[in-house]
Parts: C-alpha cells; sequence; structure tokens
C-alpha cells in the first residue's frame, strides 16, 4: 500500500484514518490492525480464501470493451474511482489508465489476485485493491469523482438496489458520476432465464430508473449492451428510438459478421434480432429491445 | 469524455454543422467493434433525428491515438486533393485530444454497409459477389490513380525488407519458404508497382452502399498509409468477404476459407481472379508483379496481426481473439495469425494454383 492509497481509506469499524505498519494498516482511532497481503488490502475477520496463484490470461479475461460505457461519463485524470466488483478486471484497468487513483473492493479472492498480478506485470501504482468481506466499506463520504457497481459480480445475497444506490449516492462527491451494471429481473428470472443468472436485488428498467430519482440521482441515463455486457459490441440509448433504428437499418449487416462464437452464446437473442431486422420501421423494436435486454447499463449523477 | 467533446461542440454548433438546430440534447449510439482494433466509435443523435449528426471515432489508448490522427490525415488529404471521389469519404469536423484520449468528430455518410451473401453455406454467392467486386475494384482504383502517387523509394523499401525479416524470424520459416521468397519478391518484380494511399481496412463492413449500385462511401481510415504497395486493399477486401460469408453460416475456418478464395478453382475465386486481374490493368501492373504483391500481403498481414496479439498481451488484454492461443505457443499460433502463415506455405506449395496468373 502506499500513502496515497491511505488517502481514501477508512477504518470500516470506527470510521478512522488509518497509518501503515508492517504489512498492515493500523486504525488511528480503535487500533485495530488489517493485514495487506500480497498488495491487497485486507477488511475482513477471517482470512480470505483462494488459491495463491492464478493465471491472468484466461477465456473470459479481460476486454477493453467492457469498460466502453466510461466515453459517456465527463472522465477526467485528476478524478479518483472506486470499483465495487472487480469483475474480470477490464474495468479497474482501464480506469486506471484514465483516473489518478482508482480502489477495488471485491469479496472474491482470486478475482484480486488475478487483478493483483496483472498490476504489477503493468506497473501500475495508482490501482488499489481492497477484499471486504462481512464489513461495512472502508470509505469516507463523499470522497469519488466515480464510483461504479457490477451486480453480476456481487452474490447472491447481494443488498437491494435501492440501498445500493443510497450506498453509492453517499461516496461520491457533489457532482460525481456513479455507473452501474444492472441485471433486467424480467430476463434473469424467467423470460429468457440464462446460466449462471443472479437475481436478488434486481429490477426492471423503469424499477431502476425510478430507484435511482429516488435515491436523489440526477438525469440518469441507460444504455443496453447488446449482445451483453460481457461482450458489449453496442451500446444502445434506451431513449432513442432513432438510435434504434439506425442500429437496425444500417449496422445490421455488421451484426451478421459477428463471430459465431459469441452468436452461440446468444442465439436466442441473435435470431430474434434477425427475424425483427426486416420490420425495425414498423416495429416498437425499442420497446423489445428494453423488455429483453439481459443487462443495463446506468450512468447518473449526484 | 463525450460530455466534454460535446461542450466545445456546442459553443461553435451554428459554425461547425450550419444546418442542424443546436440541440437540447444528445444521445450517443456505441459501436465498439474488435477489442484489438485499438478505436470504438460513437453514432450522435438528436431527437427526433433519423440520421446522426456526427460520427465520434475514439482512441482507446496511445495506439488507438495514433489510428485517430492517422485517420484524420488520410480524410484531409483525400479532401484537400479535392477528388471527386472525396465525397464519398467523411469530412473532419473536428479532431482533439481531450483528457489524453484522441476524438474524431466525422461527417456522417450515408449507405448501408455492403452485405455477403452466400449460395452455400460459407460460400459466397457469385453474381452477388461480382457486383460487388466490381464496384469495390472500380472505386479502389479510381481512388488510387487519383490520390497522389509515387515510385518505390527507399523508405518503402527499407519498410518491405523489414516486414520480411521480421516474418522469417517470427515464423521460423525453412530454407525453401526462405528462398521462394527470394524468388517471388525482388526490386525487380516491383518495379511496376507504383506506390498509393492505401486504406488498410478496406472491407464490406466500411463500404457504404446506395441500394445494390453505387458506393455512397467508403469509411474507417485508421489504418490508412499515405504511401503503401498497390493490391493490397483489394486482396483485403477479398479475405474479409469470404471470411463474412463463412461466419454468417457459422462455418468455422480462417484458413480454408482464404484457400477457398486464392488457390481454389471455383465460382467466386473466379470473380476475385478476374477483378485482381482488372484492378491491376486500371493500374498498370503486370501479372507477375501481382504475384509478388500477392506474397508481401500475405507476410504484412501475418505480422499486423502478430503486432496486435503482442500489444494485447502487453496491456494484459485477453480477448477472445488472443484467449485461444497456445499459452506456451506466443501470438504465431492464435488463429488470425496462424492462418496467415498457412496461406504462405500454401502457395509456397502449389504457386501454380494462384487463381490470378
Amino acid at each position: 500500500m502506499t500513502d496515497t492509497s491511505l488517502d481514501h481509506l477508512i477504518c470500516p469499524q470506527c470510521h478512522a484514518h488509518l497509518s501503515h505498519g508492517a504489512a498492515e494498516m493500523i486504525c488511528q482511532g480503535c487500533d485495530r490492525r488489517w493485514p495487506v497481503i500480497n498488495g491487497i488490502s485486507v477488511f475482513s475477520t477471517q482470512s480470505p480464501n483462494g488459491q495463491q496463484s492464478v493465471q491472468p490470461h484466461s477465456a473470459t479475461g479481460p476486454d477493453p470493451r467492457m469498460a466502453d460505457w466510461k466515453y459517456f461519463i465527463p472522465l477526467r485524470h485528476s478524478n479518483v474511482a472506486l470499483v465495487l466488483g472487480s469483475g474480470t478486471g477490464a474495468v479497474p484497468l482501464t480506469l486506471a489508465a484514465a483516473c489518478a487513483q482508482v480502489y477495488v473492493v471485491d469479496s472474491v479472492w482470486d478475482n484480486l489476485l488475478a487483478l493483483g498480478q496483472i498490476r504489477e506485470k503493468q506497473g501500475l501504482q495508482n490501482l488499489h485493491l481492497a477484499y471486504v468481506e462481512g464489513q461495512s466499506l472502508p470509505f469516507p463520504a463523499g470522497a469519488f469523482d466515480l464510483v461504479t457497481f457490477d451486480q453480476f459480480s456481487q452474490d447472491q445475497n447481494g443488498s437491494p438496489f435501492t440501498e445500493t444506490a443510497r450506498e453509492v449516492l453517499g461516496l461520491l462527491k457533489p457532482g460525481g458520476t456513479a455507473q452501474f451494471t444492472l441485471g433486467n429481473k424480467w430476463v434473469r428470472q424467467g423470460l429468457l432465464p440464462q446460466r449462471g443468472a443472479v437475481g436478488h436485488g434486481m429490477l426492471s428498467l423503469s424499477g431502476y430508473e425510478q430507484a435511482l430519482r429516488t435515491e436523489g440521482f440526477q438525469s440518469p441515463q441507460v444504455f443496453i449492451p447488446l449482445p451483453n455486457h460481457r461482450i458489449p459490441l453496442y451500446f444502445l440509448p434506451v431513449t432513442s428510438p432513432e438510435a434504434t433504428r439506425h442500429l437496425f437499418r444500417a449496422l445490421l449487416p455488421l451484426i451478421d459478421t459477428i463471430s459465431p462464437e459469441i452468436k452461440a452464446a446468444n442465439r436466442l437473442r441473435y435470431l430474434l434480432v434477425r427475424f425483427a431486422a426486416p420490420f425495425a420501421k414498423r416495429l416498437p423494436t425499442n420497446w423489445a429491445l428494453k423488455l429483453l435486454a439481459s443487462s443495463y447499463i446506468a450512468i447518473a449523477r449526484r | 469524455m463525450l460530455p466534454l467533446l460535446i461542450q466545445q461542440l456546442l459553443k461553435d454548433w451554428d459554425t461547425v454543422f450550419p444546418s442542424f438546430q443546436r440541440p437540447a440534447d444528445i444521445s450517443y449510439l456505441g459501436v465498439a467493434g474488435g477489442a484489438e482494433g485499438g478505436t470504438t466509435t460513437f453514432f450522435a443523435f438528436g431527437p427526433r433525428q433519423a440520421l446522426p449528426y456526427f460520427i465520434v471515432k475514439v482512441g482507446r489508448d496511445a495506439t488507438g491515438g495514433e489510428l485517430i490522427i492517422n485517420e484524420r490525415d488520410a480524410l484531409l488529404r483525400l479532401h484537400d486533393a479535392g477528388l471527386p471521389l472525396a465525397s464519398t469519404v467523411p469530412n473532419v469536423v473536428r479532431c482533439t485530444e481531450i483528457e489524453g484520449t484522441w476524438m474524431l468528430v466525422e461527417s456522417t455518410v450515408e449507405g448501408a454497409p455492403m452485405s455477403v451473401t452466400v449460395a452455400k453455406p460459407g460460400q459466397p454467392s457469385a453474381s452477388p459477389a461480382s457486383r460487388n467486386f466490381k464496384l469495390a475494384t472500380d472505386w479502389l482504383a479510381a481512388m488510387q490513380m487519383q490520390a497522389l502517387s509515387s515510385e518505390m523509394d527507399a523508405d518503402t523499401g527499407a519498410g518491405l525488407d523489414s516486414t520480411v525479416d521480421q516474418f522469417v524470424t517470427s515464423f521460423n520459416l525453412s530454407a525453401e519458404e526462405r528462398a521462394f521468397i527470394d524468388q517471388t519478391i525482388t526490386k525487380e518484380s516491383l518495379t511496376d508497382a507504383r506506390l498509393v494511399l492505401r486504406h488498410g481496412d478496406y472491407c464490406p463492413q466500411n463500404i457504404l452502399l446506395r441500394g445494390a449500385s453505387s458506393i455512397t462511401g467508403v469509411v474507417d481510415w485508421a489504418f490508412s498509409q499515405p504511401s503503401g504497395l498497390p493490391l493490397h486493399d483489394l486482396l483485403f477486401f477479398t479475405s474479409v468477404y469470404v471470411q463474412n460469408a463463412r461466419q454468417s453460416s457459422d462455418v468455422l475456418g480462417f484458413t480454408q476459407a482464404l484457400r477457398y478464395a486464392f488457390f481454389n478453382q471455383n465460382p467466386f475465386s473466379q470473380v476475385v481472379a478476374n477483378h485482381v486481374l482488372d484492378y491491376c490493368r486500371q493500374m498498370g501492373i503486370p501479372t507477375s508483379t501481382a504475384k509478388s504483391l500477392f506474397c508481401v500481403f500475405i507476410m504484412e498481414q501475418a505480422m499486423f496481426e502478430y503486432r496486435k496479439v503482442e500489444r494485447a498481451w502487453a496491456r494484459g488484454w485477453s480477448a477472445g481473439f488472443t484467449a485461444e492461443a497456445g499459452e506456451q505457443g506466443g501470438p504465431q499460433t492464435t488463429p488470425k495469425v496462424a492462418m496467415w502463415v498457412e496461406l504462405f506455405r500454401t502457395y509456397v506449395a502449389t504457386p501454380e494454383r494462384l487463381i490470378f496468373q
């Protein structure tokens, strides 16, 4: 851990500042010691479980397109970002190239180990990793310009979305931006059930929009990542039927050239799009896409 | 970054987009493109606006930034030269670096990307292919004849030598294969090849059509080269065309696709041969030179894909296109690199079967 990293970390139990010890952080309020293992701050009463060595290059490794939503927000080099849920590492790694400091929180030790290996290989000194399990988040209120939350990185016992949104809002500086990767409850829980689906805390599109507004976020924007948030070849703004029509009219031949592997993984959606394309001008395709999207990317400001 | 860009554009809106009313809001449709490509594209829509106001190309990193500048330079060169075909390429509206990210704002070009139809799974239909190849060949030859070109120069010769050296070293070629390169690519064999403005990604997706009869736009000039050897773009167009046919019908096998287009006798390869020869006629390139250019094309493509994988691995990315590689095998084992080497070996083994003789 570096001195800079401590600027944005607090004790999750008493919320006092932390100071460096030997391979640990010491709370200046309650004197509690939080270990640092393999360069990862551990905020847990139990030792993290996982392998001690993981292979960062895997078939589902970081794909920079997963973080292309970053172009929709006014990101600056001076920004400090918090990533809640490291996923494949694509989001932390791309943000590390664009922000002054990036903090990553995960409750999956292996994800953090894999990310730590890439961090070391690339010499990324502004990427700080924290393992948090059974504790509140070790960050002060209003500390971040950007907070990202990946619902798919959370476990089955994740909080209801309204609670998550409230917590994220509290971590943001005034004018800061939140980004949420969210599952569509209609798809995940029944209509087009998916392998590995998680359902807890998921809402419909209108449910998310309403929750964000209720919790105090300003001007939420929602995009549909197609075919899904893991390999988002397209980001479709839900408020623009013109963009949807353009996608069908002008870009459909590009969809045909998607690799067979991606088509196979999203066969039903691909077939629906192929079927709907000739009728796109007459059919309410925008409405259908909103309903059938497997996930959403929501961006909102404090 | 896009909100910061639009702040700049809105200040000068009436000057930059005189035909569009200043919008209250803009929505962006993102088109990511290949993970290895280095750039991503956004279409900017206003309320009740059927066509995008403009297109923004964004460099993902430093390499992507170079591609953005490359595209800007190619578009400016085409427009500055006042070529008749300049109306079919986007205008540069603005090119700027915001918070370390290069962004190129371009005008919209109307039209739908050229589509590939198949006769049987994986095999392009010859008749539509003939029409598409004629459009692509004529546009390319006209552009490259009109754009400034020059004789082979020392820089290009050195670049070519470097590509050959890297190819030989990277793929551990046999003595027979090295001898084939020495015989096929000589200074004399390339004497008649005038350097041209190369598009660099001339493929059906980047050629926009109105109906099926005319090209309305050629987009995506990020990989362009101000002076490259000719024929490359048409051979690349052919490679992507046949691969699109296979992908659209879920037929796997990159190398088989390339052999089908360049070494097998079939209705599609006949279309390819006719248009390669037609292009050479229009450009004044002898057939013997075309064979040398084909060899150079394969090596350039192999090294291009090789470097893309190297760059991606250096950055820690492991997207699908590199993940299939054997962990110990190195970039040369990834399918998109290996297919070019296999095509090269096909050429060495059976040069008499190349479809344009």
